[in-house]
């Protein structure tokens, strides 16, 4: 049985159309991230899994239960919201408790409980501090420790990390991932950032303007974006704007390259370079036959710790080269190099179809 | 601190204490004129030390039935401010939460509040000689009820919008009903604003002058009414209304004493946000 159905959710506020046709499976135990640009409807979708919006159309199961008109307080999920939303009158244990509280479980089955998951999330020791004397973090972790504490089915996470600075948010995506796994819940998350979408999740819905753009797995949003929003949006490209020629030859200025995946046959196109399909070498000798050839200038040169970045500027336009930190030559800006890259690599799309 | 900001520190002090005093010296001298015989009270020049006496006190009470009114002015303002807050929270509530009525109606309720009282005293009384309720307790509570609660619910209405919905809606996806979340989470939390707004709706009722002098009589007169009648005709009799003040005075004094107590409450739940 599938964990999670919604099928052709519609919702509007006034007239804004906040999701538009929204249909998901999603399977007992898996990761799925909502990923797409603040505004485009992935809270939406997210509230009315948890019963807080109604839909104006469509259908939500949850474990094959038509849930559309059940309150969220009788549906069987938990749901981490981005200000964390921790009840400010009451202890990190009694936050915790707060829904075994409230169907009157036995108090040392309670206290047994807030304790295992005060381990889980690593907080013990913490149980009698009040929400304002907690880190970001911390909070949090509690407020993932509260979610869980009813053993839900379908846990929900609204940009748990967003809040959150750099450090902390890195070591809590791991351990929610871990925990996740452990715990095997269900789990829909949301967020803007596609490097957590990527490093958290086993498949990922891409949204844009309450509109579906692309499910699949992060390496597959990744290697073969559906269009060039999903393109520009997940990972970063160069967009090189030309034509295509027999679905073979793509021609950017006077440049010709040969490519094997276009969506175009003929007519004007847009080819996304990922920059970690770019290689750069300084003597033509050196490129493997059958590459496509572009003769260029670094402009800037940037070091990103595992790996390094190359501004290149050919004919007017900057293209991004990575490679790996290891496999740097120590090029310059100002010096002359040649890129290089397979027929395989790029993706060109119709034109019509906008970055943002 | 440097030179010139600890010389700033000292003006700006002796500017505040003056001020100050300016505020509290006529306060400070009724409550020493209410200790004062009749004689001490009206020498010219006063003098500063005598010998204290609370025979005004006990004279305003007994001759002039100040117990009655303080039994007044205590049933009105209670009565008012206990029926009024439970329905100003829930509207409040209502109005933050479900935006009922929409912004309109919002205004409206303000907007009650924009008429000048002395405009409706009179049709109002002319109203409650109809339903003989002139020179009731209840008929005074009635008109009290009315003229505070738009303006409650519009303070508790601005205190529910600054608690987030989140925190209602964490305690529904628990499992809490709506009423158990407004019960265990929303009311706890907005208490302070409840009991600040409570003791502003006591105050208000409390000091009321206008409403009380014209629809209320001998019997139900309230503690304001009360005052205004010491100036007789054969003058003020300043020792005794001196008393009637003091006493007057002092339970707003001790609720302002609360209602700043629960307003730093209040605002040290701030790190809900
Ligand atoms: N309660 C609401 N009332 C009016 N408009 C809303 C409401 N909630 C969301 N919206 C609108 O719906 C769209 C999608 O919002 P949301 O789902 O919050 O996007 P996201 O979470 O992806 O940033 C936005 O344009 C937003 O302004
Ligand atoms: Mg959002």
């Amino acid at each position: 049985m599938k964990a999670l159905v919604v099928k052709d959710l519609h919702k509007s506020f006034g007239n804004v159309r906040a999701v538009v046709g929204f249909t998901l499976e999603m399977e007992e135990g898996e990761f799925v991230t909502l990923l797409g640009p603040s505004g485009c409807g992935k809270t939406t979708v997210l509230r009315t899994v948890a019963g807080f919006e109604k839909a104006d159309k469509g259908e939500i199961y949850i474990f094959g239960k038509l849930s559309n008109d059940i309150p969220p307080e009788k549906r069987d999920v938990g749901m981490v919201f981005q200000n964390y939303a921790l009840f400010p009158n009451m202890t990190v244990a009694q936050n915790i408790a707060f829904s075994m509280m409230i169907r009157k479980e036995p108090q040392d089955k309670i206290k047994k409980r807030v304790g295992e998951l005060l381990e889980l999330v690593q907080l013990s020791g913490l149980e009698n501090r009040y929400p304002h004397q907690l880190s970001g973090g911390q909070m949090q972790r509690v407020a993932l420790a509260r979610a869980l504490a009813k053993n839900p089915k379908i846990l929900l996470l609204d940009e748990p990390l967003s809040a959150l600075d750099a450090k902390v948010r890195q070591q809590l995506r791991g351990e929610i991932r871990k925990l996740q796994m452990k715990l095997g819940i269900t789990t829909l998350f949301v967020t803007h950032d596609q490097e957590e979408a990527l490093t958290m999740s086993d498949r990922i819905v891409v949204m844009k303007d309450g509109v579906i753009q692309q499910i699949g797995s992060p390496r597959q949003i990744y290697d073969d974006p559906i269009n060039p929003f999903v393109a520009h949006f997940v990972g970063t490209s160069s967009f090189l704007e030309g034509e295509m020629l027999d679905g073979k030859i793509f021609i950017w200025k006077d440049e010709r390259f040969e490519v094997r995946k276009s969506k175009v046959k003929n007519g004007k196109a847009l080819m996304v370079l990922r920059p970690t399909h770019l290689k750069m070498v300084k003597d033509e000798e050196n490129v493997p036959d059958g590459s496509n050839v572009m003769k260029g200038r670094v402009s800037l040169v940037t070091f990103l710790g595992s790996v390094v970045r190359v501004h290149v500027m050919i004919k007017e336009e900057e293209i991004l080269v990575e490679m790996p930190s290891e496999d740097f030559w120590g090029f310059k800006e100002g010096d002359e190099v040649i890129v290089y890259f397979s027929p395989d690599f790029p993706l060109v799309f119709p034109k019509e179809q906008n970055i943002q | 601190m440097r030179k010139s900001e600890k010389r700033w520190n000292i003006i700006a002090h002796i500017i505040l204490i003056v001020f100050s005093f300016i505020i509290l010296a006529p306060i400070l001298w009724t409550i020493r004129t209410s200790f004062a015989t009749d004689v001490i009270a009206y020498e010219i020049p006063p003098r500063f030390f005598f010998k204290p006496t609370i025979k005004n006190y006990i004279n305003i009470l007994v001759e002039n039935n100040f117990i009655r009114h303080f039994k007044n002015s205590f049933v009105v303002s209670l009565s008012s401010t206990l029926i009024s807050i439970p329905i100003a929270s829930l509207a409040g509530y209502a109005f933050a939460r479900y935006n009922t009525g929409g912004e309109r109606l919002k205004f409206t309720v303000i907007a009650t509040q924009m008429l000048p009282p002395i405009v409706l005293v009179i049709p109002l009384f002319a109203i409650y000689m109809k339903f003989h309720l002139v020179n009731t307790l209840h008929g005074l509570t009635i008109s009290y009820l009315a003229f505070n609660l738009p303006f409650l619910i519009w303070i508790l209405m601005g205190f529910f919008e600054g608690i987030p919905k989140e925190l209602e809606e964490a305690a529904l996806i628990d499992g809490a009903t709506p009423l158990k979340a407004f019960l265990k989470i929303v009311f706890p939390i907005s208490a302070p604003g409840i009991m600040a707004a409570a003791v502003l709706s006591f105050i208000m009722c409390w000091n009321e002058f206008l409403f009380a002098l014209v629809l209320t009589g001998a019997s139900s007169a309230t503690i304001p009414v009360a005052l205004a009648a010491l100036q007789t005709q054969r003058g003020v009799l300043i020792g005794k209304l001196s008393a009637g003040v003091v006493m007057a005075i002092a339970p707003i004094v001790i609720l302002s004493l609360f209602i700043q107590k629960y307003l730093v409450k209040g605002l040290s739940f701030g790190a809900i946000k």
